[in-house]
């Protein structure tokens, strides 16, 4: 019985401990369940009014992640936002946008149900500055879009507001107003710009 | 001769001993981590797959035959005559967690904001709950309700 | 020690002195399990000493079992692990041209340099000739460029290719293992060299 005998039966003996675990945990959540239902879900919701800033201003520390499927997304998007169905969120493809602690993803669909699923899921991988805008298009498209000042006098206040809303409201028009192919390498320019290298030092 | 054998055997059997202690200490630890209740042991991706049909409206739970059963997670509750009532916060909670497993059939939570239902959809769905639904007052709330008129006349200034 | 979850936030000279250490570790393991001699390093192409497969395999192993039972336990982040991704022409005239180099010189990289460590001026050689490559490849990449990047696989993980879960593929792997360990004996007896093995 000597060493090599004894090494392989402990080498042995974990390797079956370890065949049986019941679970991949490189693929579950990070967080514990208590800890993801604790987080503020309101302390990670932007206005459509904040995102638009954020687009006017074309802020680099944000990046606008449209949650929606291919078909949506090309008929309009708020410029500048890159195209993550839900269905491929977990794409490996995707991580490198996701899971940064540098720029802060909002994420938007439609209303709010999905970027509420989206946020929950990244959130629970541990995934740091995920952020959701509240109301989603259809709020984004009543709000900035469509509303109009009713009144006689206007606050300087209200001025800045609706001041943000009309920049943003040409922006998106202009940009989801382009023919299928120029907004295609509008789109595919911004996506190279930002493209990250792949690397071992991270 | 012979104590020398029993001497070597001794030997033997403390490093057997050693190395039995060893893996008996690594199943418990495993054991104890496996059992852990506070702890999220499902696949992401199964949350993603079952996002895709998860979310039935009001008007649809008149057609529904079998068995099912309403959660109301706000805390004025009440709009649902016969459901169920857990605040959102308390979702966790042992004796919650219990009522829920027990629950046979069909499992739809209600919130006045939908966000609030997806949030408690996703965690019990990572939990294992998979008949866990989501209930919604508005049809379709992820349909994109306007329509984007194109306007070629202004172009953007590259 | 980014992947190690516990240990996320320590100070930036923590890292680089627990990587020294560590380091240090390496070098010390190979010196004493004699790999600064290229006899020995060859002798795991002629088959008279397999010491080689030995130690890298049972590294390897324990480097597995420890981080996928980290993972289990939370203490480790697995996604944040680095893995290569996968070019099937570049790793495959990449790995005739180290196994070549290999047998020829005695050393690979690591050893090289522990084998430097203790003076020997062939190890010096090899290295200089180690860095001569890498150089030309760095500066030939873009004639070599599509050789290199063709039949791009991305990171590639055996157990997912297998379709098992990561602690079976660990099992199969040591299973494997101890297997090779096994034939490396027979063939320690079956191509000895007397000669060499008495003095290394």
């Amino acid at each position: 019985m000597n060493a090599r005998i004894k090494l392989s039966i402990l080498l042995a003996g974990v390797g079956l401990l370890l065949a049986f675990l019941p679970f991949n945990a490189s693929k579950t959540f990070r967080l514990s369940p208590g800890e993801l239902l604790k987080i503020n879900y309101q302390d990670h919701l932007f206005t459509v009014d904040e995102v638009a800033r954020f687009m006017n201003s074309e802020d680099s520390a944000v990046q606008l992640i449209d949650l929606r499927s291919n078909a949506e997304f090309m008929e309009c998007n708020i410029p500048g936002s890159i195209n993550i169905p839900l269905d491929d969120l977990l794409n490996p493809d995707w991580e490198g946008y996701l899971n940064q602690g540098e720029k802060r993803n909002i994420f938007y669909g439609n209303g709010d149900e999905t970027a509420a699923e989206a946020w929950t899921i990244t959130t629970g991988l541990g995934y740091k500055n995920i952020f959701v805008m509240k109301g989603g298009m259809n709020e984004w498209y009543k709000t900035v879009m469509l509303s109009k000042f009713e009144g006689d006098r206007i606050t300087p206040r209200e001025n800045a507001l609706f001041e943000n809303r009309y920049r943003a409201r040409r922006t998106f028009t202009e940009i989801n107003s382009l023919p299928d192919n120029l907004k295609r390498q509008y789109l595919e320019a911004k996506r190279l710009e930002e493209s990250q290298l792949d690397g071992g030092c991270e | 001769m012979v104590v020398v054998n029993r001497f070597t055997s001794m030997k033997i059997n403390k490093n057997i001993a050693w190395i039995i202690a060893l893996l008996v200490v690594l199943t418990v630890l495993v054991l104890v981590r496996t059992f852990n209740q506070n702890l999220f042991k499902r696949n992401a991706a199964d949350a993603v797959e079952a996002a895709k049909n998860n979310t039935v409206t009001v008007d649809e739970l008149q057609s529904i035959n079998s068995e099912f059963y309403i959660v109301e997670l706000d805390e004025n509750a009440g709009q649902f005559e016969q459901s169920i009532s857990i605040p959102f916060e308390q979702i966790l909670e042992q004796s919650n967690r219990d009522k829920l497993e027990n629950l046979e059939g069909n499992i739809y939570i209600f919130s006045n904001s939908i966000d609030r239902s997806a949030r408690a959809w996703v965690i019990l769905n990572q939990l294992g709950f998979d008949n866990v639904y989501i209930l919604s007052n508005t049809t379709e709330p992820e349909a994109f309700k306007y329509k984007f008129q194109p306007d070629t006349s202004v172009g953007p200034e590259f | 020690m980014a992947p190690i979850s516990v240990l996320n936030e320590i100070p930036e000279w923590l890292n680089l002195a627990i990587a020294f250490l560590i380091g240090i570790g390496f070098g010390f393991a190979l010196e004493q399990a004699g790999f600064s001699s290229s006899r020995k390093l060859a002798g795991m192409f002629y088959g008279y000493d397999t010491t080689v497969l030995k130690v890298f395999f049972t590294a390897a192993i324990v480097a597995l079992i420890g981080s996928q039972l980290l993972s289990y336990f939370g203490l480790l982040n697995l996604n944040l692990v680095y893995v290569n991704p996968y070019y099937v022409n570049a790793a495959l005239i990449g790995s005739v041209i180290m196994g070549a180099g290999f047998i020829m010189g005695g050393f690979c990289p690591g050893t090289g340099i522990s084998a430097l460590s203790i003076g020997k001026l062939d190890a010096l050689i090899f290295l200089i000739g180690g860095l001569t490559g890498a150089f030309l490849f760095a500066e030939s990449y873009p004639t070599i460029q599509t050789l290199a990047s063709t039949n791009y696989r991305g990171p590639v993980r055996m157990d997912e290719w297998m379709g098992v879960s990561p602690g079976m593929f660990s099992f199969l792997l040591i299973l494997a293992a101890i297997l090779l360990f096994w034939l490396a004996e027979k063939a320690e007896k079956k191509f000895p060299r007397p000669d060499i093995t008495s003095e290394i």
